[in-house]
Parts: C-alpha cells; sequence; structure tokens
C-alpha cells in the first residue's frame, strides 16, 4: 500500500492544502479552487480562502474553515475533520472542504464516508484526478468495485505523480482482472507502462495480465475449435515456449494438415524444421519456406529465411534476389538488411553493405547481431578503429543479454529446466 | 635439381574427376593394432578428450613413424592400471612395428596429445605428450629411444589438463619454447555425476558433466633456456589466460607476416585467443578485432580441432576450426593484416558439418592437383545419444571437402570416409615417401585408421624437408612457396595443430600435371629468405638454411 496509515497535514497559509501519507498525497486548494472556478459550479467556498470575501459568507462558517486550517497545522485531524465537515454541511459547493474532508475520512478509514464528499470534489473539480483516484480507492474498500474501476478508470491518464499512479494503475489491474475483464487490465497495464518502463512491479503485472490474455484465448480456442487447425498452431506456440520443440512440430503439422493455408503455420513449422538437428527434417524446412511465401507473396519473414538458406549454400544471386524481396516489401526488415549485407559482403560490395547495416544500428541500436557483422565489415574496409568501436558495442550489449541469462538460469531452480544448450558446447 | 623454368610448364592441373579425392584404407595392410581404451558410458569428461596422433621421423631413417596416445578411464585410473600409448616405427614396406616399449614411451601419463619440436637443436625431433596432469617431454637420445627429461627440463610444474601443445622459437633465440594450454581444472576425486547438474544434460538425456559448468584452467607459456630447461613466462608474455577459458589447441604461426611469431589458441565453448607478437617476449591479444575470436554470429563455439592453410593461395594462413555438432566447422578466411573472415557458409563447409561432433581436422592436397583440400574428423561424445533418438550417433563419418580453387569447397566424402567410428587425433603426411599424402586418424574406441590418397598418375608433386642453422633447427614456422606461372602456393613448417596432433614436418605441395616449378621462396624463422628456381617436381628435397637443395 503506498497510502501510508500515518497522516500528516500541514496547512500553507492562505492557500492551503493537504499534505496526507508520507508528504505525496497533496490536495492544493488554491489549484482546485482557481481551476474549478470557469467551468464548475459557482462555488462561494473558493472564495473562501480569500479574507475580503469572508464577510460576504456566514462568519461561522468562515471561522469553522479557519479552525480546521489551524487543527491541521497542529496535527489535530479529527477536530478539523469535524471543522470540514461544519463548513461542507453549510456549503456543499464548498470544494476545499469536501475535498480535505474527504481525504481525512479516507485516511482515518472511514471509506464509506469519505465517498459523498470525495464525489462531490471529483464533480467541482473533476479534472483533479487524484481526488478521484481517493474516490476510487475508497470505493474499493468500501466493497464497491464496479464504481471504483470506473473512478480509477477515469483518474489514470491523468494522474502525474508516479506513487499515486503506479497504486491507482495496479489496483485496477487487479480489479479488472479480478471482473475477468483482462482488456480493461490489458490497457491500465499498458497505460502504467508507459510511463513506468522499468518499474518490476508494473512489468510483472503486464507479464501476469498477458499471459492470462492469451490463457483465456487458448482457452476460448479450445472451446470454439478443439479440432482446429488454429488450436494445433496455438498448442504449438505453447510446446515451442515450453521447449518441446518435437511436439510442437507434430502440432503445427496436424495444423498444416487442417488447413494448408493457415496464415503463419508454414512458417513456424519451417521455423523448428529448420532448428532441428535430423537432417531430414532441416531438409524439410527450405519447401514449407516456399509453402508460407506461396500463400503469402507478402511475407517479408520467409522470403528472408529463403535468403538465409541460399546464402548458407552459397548461391548468392539467389540470396540476393530473395532479401531484395523481403527489403521491398519490408524496408526495416533488419533480418533481410543483415541477410543483404553478408551477401554484399562476400561477393565485394562492400560499400554497399555499409548503409544496410549502419540502418539497422540507427532503428535498432540494441542489435547485437548488427554491431558484430559491422565490425567485421569495418575491418574488410580497413577502418581498424571503427571496428573496434563495434565490437566494443557489441561486446558490452553482448554481457548485458549474458547477465540476463544469468539472471533466468539463477531463477530456473527445478531440473525439468534443464535444456541442451545447457549442455556440453 | 635445380634446372631453369622452360616450356616445360604446364601449369596446375584442374583435376575434373572426383575420384581424385577418394582415399582407400589401408589400416589392415599396416599392421597396426593399436587400440585407445575408452570406457563404455563415457562417464566423465576426461574419459572424451584423448586421442591425439603424432606423425615424426624419431629415429631419423627418413621414413615417418607414427605415435599413438592413450588414455585410461577414470575407473582403470582409481585403480592404478594405466593406458599403453604406442609407437610404430615405420618398416619402409607399408608396414609398422610397435617399438613403444623399447623407444621408452609406452607410459607417459594420461595421456591427450603430442606434439614435437627439436628443443636442443640436435637435429632430432623430441616429443612433448600433453596430459591429464601436465606435460612429459621425451628428449630423443639419436638411438630410437627417448629420455622423459620432464623434470629436468622443469616442466614438472605442469600439473594441469595440458591438451593441444605446440612448441615455437616465438623470441626468435633459435630454441623452440613451448604452449601448453589447459582445458578443465578437474578433481578426480570430486567429479561430478553424469546427470547430476544443468550442465550435464544434453537433450535431456543425462550425459557426462562439462566443460559448461565446470572450471576452466589458464594456459602455459614455457620459454626454452636454450640449456635444457624451461622457464615458465606466461604472464610476462601476456598468454596465461586469467580468464580461464577452456584452452584446447595452440598453432603458431606469423599470421600477419610481421616476421615476429603469432599464436592462436582454440578454447572450447569460449572466445579464441589471437595473441600477436609484440616483440619483446610480449604478446597482445586481439581475437575479437582480428574476427577470429567468434563465429560470423558473434557467437562462441565449441572450438576443438585447429588447422591452418594457404587454401585460397594468397599465401597467407587461413584456420579452419571443428565444433561441436549442431554448429559449424568454422573457417576464418585470412584477409591480411590480422583481419579474418568467418566464410564457412560461403565456402560451402559449414552446412556438412552441422550434424557432427568434430575433431581433428587438417588442410591437405589429396590429389596433388595444387590446392589444398579440408579433412575433418568426427565422433560425438556422449555414447548415451545412441539410444536417445536425437537423428545421432556415437560413432560418426568423416568428412572431406574438395577445394573447388574459387574459395569454395564441395563435400565429396567418399565411401571409405562413411565408415563410423568415433575419432579425435588427424595427422597428415607421406607415410611411405611417394608423394602421396597419407591421413591417419586417432580413433577415441579401437583401432585407428589409416588412409591413403589416391592422386591422378598425371598430377605431379614436391616435398621439401627444412633444417635450419641459425634458426630453430626443425624449422618449424619456416615457410616455403612454391610458383608455377602467376599461381603460388605457401606451406609452413608446424608444430602440433588439428587436434592434439602432429603432422609430417615436410612441406608436401601438389604441382597439377607441372613437373617443374618456377620458383621456390623459403622463408626461414630468422629472416633469412631464400630463392630457387627451375626445381623438378616429384623429390623430396632437403634444405639447410643457407644452403642449396639437395
Amino acid at each position: 500500500m503506498w497510502l501510508s496509515s500515518i497522516v500528516k497535514l500541514v496547512m500553507n497559509g492562505v492557500c492551503g492544502y493537504l499534505a496526507l501519507a508520507g508528504c505525496f498525497w497533496m490536495v492544493p486548494s488554491c489549484a482546485l479552487s482557481g481551476q474549478v472556478g470557469s467551468g464548475g459550479p459557482t462555488h462561494r467556498d473558493t472564495a473562501a480562502m480569500n479574507g475580503a470575501q469572508d464577510s460576504a459568507r456566514g462568519a461561522g462558517v468562515a471561522e469553522h474553515e479557519r479552525r480546521a486550517r489551524e487543527y491541521l497545522q497542529q496535527r489535530q485531524p479529527e477536530l478539523a475533520r469535524k471543522e470540514f465537515a461544519i463548513v461542507a454541511e453549510a456549503e456543499p459547493g464548498n470544494l476545499d472542504a469536501q475535498a480535505n474532508l474527504g481525504v481525512l475520512l479516507y485516511f482515518d478509514g472511514q471509506y464509506q464516508e469519505a465517498i459523498p464528499h470525495l464525489k462531490a470534489a471529483v464533480a467541482l473539480a473533476p479534472q483533479q484526478a487524484k481526488l478521484q483516484a481517493l474516490l476510487g480507492f475508497s470505493e474499493r474498500r468500501a466493497g464497491d468495485v464496479a464504481a471504483a474501476r470506473s473512478d480509477l478508470a477515469a483518474a489514470l491518464p491523468g494522474l502525474t505523480e508516479d506513487k499515486v499512479r503506479k497504486q491507482a494503475g495496479l489496483e485496477l489491474v487487479e480489479m479488472d482482472t479480478a471482473a475477468n475483464d483482462l482488456p480493461a487490465a490489458a490497457s491500465a497495464v499498458a497505460q502504467l507502462k508507459a510511463t513506468m518502463p522499468a518499474d518490476a512491479e508494473v512489468l510483472y503485472a503486464a507479464y501476469r495480465v498477458y499471459t492470462d490474455l492469451a490463457g483465456e484465448a487458448l482457452l476460448d480456442l479450445s472451446l470454439a475449435g478443439p479440432e482446429s487447425a488454429q488450436m494445433h498452431q496455438a498448442i504449438a506456440h505453447e510446446l515451442v515456449k515450453a521447449r518441446d520443440n518435437a511436439a510442437a512440430l507434430t502440432n503445427l503439422r496436424a495444423a498444416v494438415a487442417a488447413d494448408p493455408h493457415l496464415p503463419g503455420a508454414h512458417f513456424e513449422l519451417a521455423e523448428l524444421l529448420v532448428a532441428s538437428t535430423a537432417p531430414a527434417e532441416k531438409a524439410e524446412a527450405q519447401g514449407q519456406y516456399e509453402l508460407a511465401l506461396k500463400d503469402n507473396p507478402r511475407d517479408d519473414k520467409a522470403l528472408t529465411r529463403l535468403g538465409d538458406l541460399a546464402a548458407d549454400k552459397g548461391d548468392h544471386a539467389a540470396a540476393m534476389k530473395r532479401y531484395q524481396d523481403a527489403l521491398a516489401l519490408q524496408p526495416e526488415s533488419a533480418d533481410a538488411a543483415i541477410g543483404m549485407a553478408h551477401e554484399l559482403v562476400e561477393t565485394g560490395k562492400t560499400d554497399a553493405a555499409l548503409p544496410l547495416l549502419l540502418g539497422v544500428i540507427k532503428a535498432d541500436p540494441t542489435n547485437v547481431l548488427a554491431h558484430y557483422r559491422l565490425s567485421a565489415l569495418y575491418r574488410r574496409l580497413h577502418r581498424p578503429e571503427d571496428a573496434k568501436r563495434e565490437v566494443a558495442e557489441y561486446e558490452k550489449l553482448k554481457a548485458t543479454r549474458e547477465k540476463l541469462r544469468g539472471v533466468y538460469d539463477s531463477l530456473r531452480n527445478s531440473p525439468g529446466g534443464m535444456k541442451s544448450d545447457d549442455a556440453k558446447n | 635439381m635445380v634446372l631453369t623454368a622452360s616450356a616445360m610448364r604446364c601449369g596446375f592441373a584442374q583435376t575434373k574427376t572426383l575420384d581424385a579425392a577418394a582415399m582407400t584404407d589401408i589400416t589392415a595392410s599396416t599392421g597396426i593394432h593399436f587400440n585407445h581404451l575408452a570406457s563404455p558410458d563415457q562417464k566423465f569428461i576426461v574419459e572424451s578428450m584423448s586421442g591425439g596422433v603424432a606423425l615424426l621421423d624419431f629415429d631419423g631413417d627418413g621414413w615417418l613413424d607414427i605415435y599413438f596416445t592413450n588414455a585410461p578411464s577414470v575407473a582403470m585410473a582409481q585403480a592404478g592400471t594405466k593406458a599403453r600409448s604406442s609407437l610404430y616405427r615405420n618398416n619402409h614396406d607399408g608396414t609398422f612395428t610397435d617399438v613403444s616399449e623399447k623407444a621408452g614411451v609406452a607410459n607417459p601419463c594420461w595421456a591427450m596429445g603430442a606434439a614435437v619440436g627439436d628443443i636442443d637443436n640436435d637435429g632430432w625431433p623430441d616429443l612433448a605428450v600433453s596430459c591429464f596432469g601436465g606435460v612429459v617431454l621425451y628428449r630423443n637420445n639419436r638411438d630410437g629411444t627417448f629420455t622423459d627429461v620432464t623434470k629436468k627440463a622443469g616442466l614438472d610444474i605442469d600439473k594441469g589438463w595440458a591438451t593441444g601443445v605446440a612448441f615455437g622459437d616465438y623470441d626468435g633465440d633459435g630454441f623452440v619454447d613451448l604452449f601448453v594450454p589447459h582445458y578443465v581444472d578437474l578433481d578426480l576425486e570430486h567429479l561430478p555425476a553424469p546427470g547430476s547438474q544443468k550442465t550435464c544434460m544434453y537433450h535431456e538425456v543425462p550425459v557426462q558433466c562439462g566443460p559448461r559448468g565446470l572450471k576452466g584452467a589458464p594456459d602455459t607459456l614455457y620459454r626454452n633456456n636454450g640449456d635444457g630447461t624451461f622457464t615458465e613466462v606466461s604472464v610476462v608474455a601476456g598468454v596465461n589466460d586469467p580468464q580461464k577459458f577452456f584452452g584446447m589447441q595452440a598453432v603458431w604461426s606469423d599470421f600477419d607476416g610481421d616476421g615476429k611469431l603469432d599464436l592462436f589458441v582454440a578454447n572450447d565453448g569460449e572466445p579464441n585467443f589471437l595473441y600477436r607478437n609484440e616483440g619483446a617476449g610480449k604478446f597482445k591479444e586481439i581475437g575479437a578485432d582480428a574476427g577470429i575470436a567468434l563465429s560470423e554470429n558473434g557467437q562462441e563455439q565449441a572450438n576443438m580441432g585447429v588447422a591452418i592453410g594457404d587454401y585460397m593461395r594468397t599465401g597467407r594462413q587461413s584456420i579452419a576450426i571443428t565444433h561441436f555438432s549442431e554448429d559449424y566447422a568454422v573457417l576464418y578466411r585470412n584477409e591480411g593484416g590480422m583481419n579474418f573472415t568467418d566464410v564457412a557458409h560461403g565456402a560451402g563447409i559449414a552446412k556438412s558439418t552441422l550434424p557432427y561432433v568434430g575433431w581433428g581436422d587438417a588442410f591437405l592436397d589429396t590429389a596433388n592437383r595444387g590446392l589444398l583440400d579440408l579433412m575433418v574428423v568426427n565422433g560425438h561424445v556422449y555414447p548415451q545419444v545412441d539410444n536417445a533418438k536425437l537423428a545421432t550417433s556415437y560413432k560418426e563419418p568423416k568428412l572431406l571437402f574438395w577445394n573447388n580453387g574459387d574459395g569454395t569447397f564441395r563435400d565429396v566424402s567418399f565411401p571409405a570416409l562413411q565408415v563410423r567410428q568415433v575419432s579425435r587425433g588427424l595427422a597428415v603426411g607421406d607415410l611411405f615417401n611417394t608423394g602421396r599424402l597419407n591421413v591417419v586418424v586417432e580413433n577415441l574406441t579401437g583401432e585407428p585408421m589409416v588412409l591413403q590418397t589416391n592422386p591422378p598418375k598425371g598430377n605431379h608433386w614436391v616435398s621439401f624437408q627444412l633444417e635450419g642453422t641459425k634458426s630453430n633447427r626443425l624449422a618449424l614456422n619456416a615457410t616455403v612457396t612454391v610458383r608455377i606461372g602467376k599461381t603460388q602456393q605457401m606451406a609452413e613448417v608446424l608444430s602440433g595443430g588439428s587436434y592434439l596432433s602432429q603432422s609430417d614436418l615436410r612441406l608436401h605441395f601438389g604441382l597439377g600435371d607441372s613437373f617443374l616449378i618456377d620458383g621456390v621462396v623459403v622463408k626461414w624463422p630468422d629472416g633469412l629468405e631464400q630463392r630457387f628456381v627451375g626445381v623438378v617436381a616429384d623429390r623430396f628435397y632437403r634444405l639447410k638454411e643457407g644452403e642449396g637443395l639437395r
């Protein structure tokens, strides 16, 4: 919980604000009143902070408001709350009183009681996302999950303070997931990821939502078409993730048998075949890539792989034609560009290869292979310093990857997690 | 015999028939009945790595003899049983006789491989045997016997798992020094059981552990003091491998032609080292910058055997390295200036090597065409694969790649090579002084294989045996370049190489249909260059540094 039970209350001069829960919960009343003024209801309360206008209001209300601030300064939230309650009752449109009362009630654990005041405050200042987030929190804790989801979803885009945004987002994801509304959860987590791309909690939430989404889709698919080609294709995906390539291969074969034109299936089958240790299966890969291309002549990935196979055979002309076709369809294809660059180098056209590799790195500076190939190319071009720089960049990126791999390895404790590539060589 | 070049020149022949590549299995007729010991289960990595073979003329009769290394199983070693290595003396009639005991080299150690060098410049080849537990140095007594001088030479300080050792005179003092790569830091008392860790599994099958997951060991360079002793200089020289990579095979060569001997070290599953000789006894490791540390995709490979040769006829030594299955044998083309390019795929050797675990390899002119072909021998390390339905087997065929003359090769693995064995070492030499090369393959399990090339009768050849005077006596790392017309070939006298093996120190050149060589250039390690013109083919020449061909 980011909302600590400790409440700090500080009044700051005329423009009062509440600072709660470790100082990050700030409700600047000046800002509230100022922003609400033009578009919201007419607020006498807005003028409450202006001494000149106090005279126009009941002297009693002004006195209660003054006391409330005083109590806040003295860190006596219970007394302040009572004074704000009197003000709010007398002036329901008093944003400062409603907001502060709602906040104080919330942090006192009186969620149900906080709700009407926070609702009133949100109605008075709908642009104050933090208030709406607090309303959502109150509603959730009071058991009104539907309202909580609605308010947190509305508040989330406007929250700019990381801690509040993260708490609101994660609570929303939790509730959306519990309600089995995974698309909504995905939307929320995507918003969080956009501003907190390196936050472990956020990333874990994203991982869970996306895997749950995939699981849900797989479940739906298994009900809708248990024998369908798509079902076999999906199961093959799962098996590949589990590194059971043999079973994945069986399912992909079943998929293309059920639907020879199943989008993506021939390519995926070819990818497994080309990675196989069995020469017969490896030899079959080319045919599957060609079928993938026949089904979808715009399949730049299949074209690229066919280029790779031609390159492996030393057929430079065929390889270059494939890579050229792939790049015509998808100029941003890193694999095709790297493959094309390789063939250009092999055929002595080193100068033509350079912009291809530079383009790949410009688009993705973390492309390890491109850096390594570029280092080799620079050596060919007698540019040793550039080659050394690229080798250094390659080694840096590779070290990062290996560190990541080390993390995975250390976390994978079960013997079932052992893979062939971990064995000798 | 030196003649003037004339119209007799016909140029290198381009043999069209692949029959020329075929070799004959002559093992049975050689009388060699060596058996390399092997435990059936190969439970421990140390049981899988032995099997280097050395060709050397140990008795100075002008005929190559063969030394097969041997190693016990762990169980045998724990029971105190030794494995008998064997030296076969050439009988000059196509057969060999086991003279191991008489020569005093039958039980050097838990032997891995061997390399030749003349440590005292007496003109007789001495023998270094790499062991699981250091090195053994045999000094040639010039009478058909050897003496173990390991302790006297100061090499008994080496206790590690030594692998592909090699001699080379890196400091140019005329005495060959010894580089000893070390593999795994393995304790026989605490051997990890098969399948006990994730690095002891292969495709979900429990197998021997390592090398990944085990501790590596640093490498060692011993400088020859010129008085029969050696001094360890690894750290000072900068070749000590502080990262403790799994050192496998070393080869000395002046890769950039600057007159200083460089050192290449293949590391199993780790980046290779290329140590550029900076002079004054110092080296700088430049493997990554030279493009020779990793594959063309920037991946470490299970580097095992190292073949070096001028297959492009550019006068530069390129390097081929064998690897584990599911990875390809790499071919680093030497572009000059310490710049190498992995061209294995484009050159046509990658694909055929993918299914096999490769070990010994060598460039050799199988048909005396004037072009270096490439041979690779294979054999898995896990006997368990036979029962695992993995589309692979413990015994594997050998591969021969025919040089097309344009930088590419063609897989022409003929029937004799299809005999499946668990091969390790490979050495090349003209065993019977016929002008036709032989290939000797040591297998981990069972008997070796001896192959005879069958070049077309019309193809000529020449062989040079060099003897240094100011340079080291065996002329290690001297080069000979033969030129016919506009085509030239270069070869280098090398210690060690392939996989833990030693090939013929004589340099053999196929000449195609030319029976006269326009020019021969000999570059000695001390910088002396000698030139000869109009050299007649089909002869064995001897050349003493600074003197004439004879």
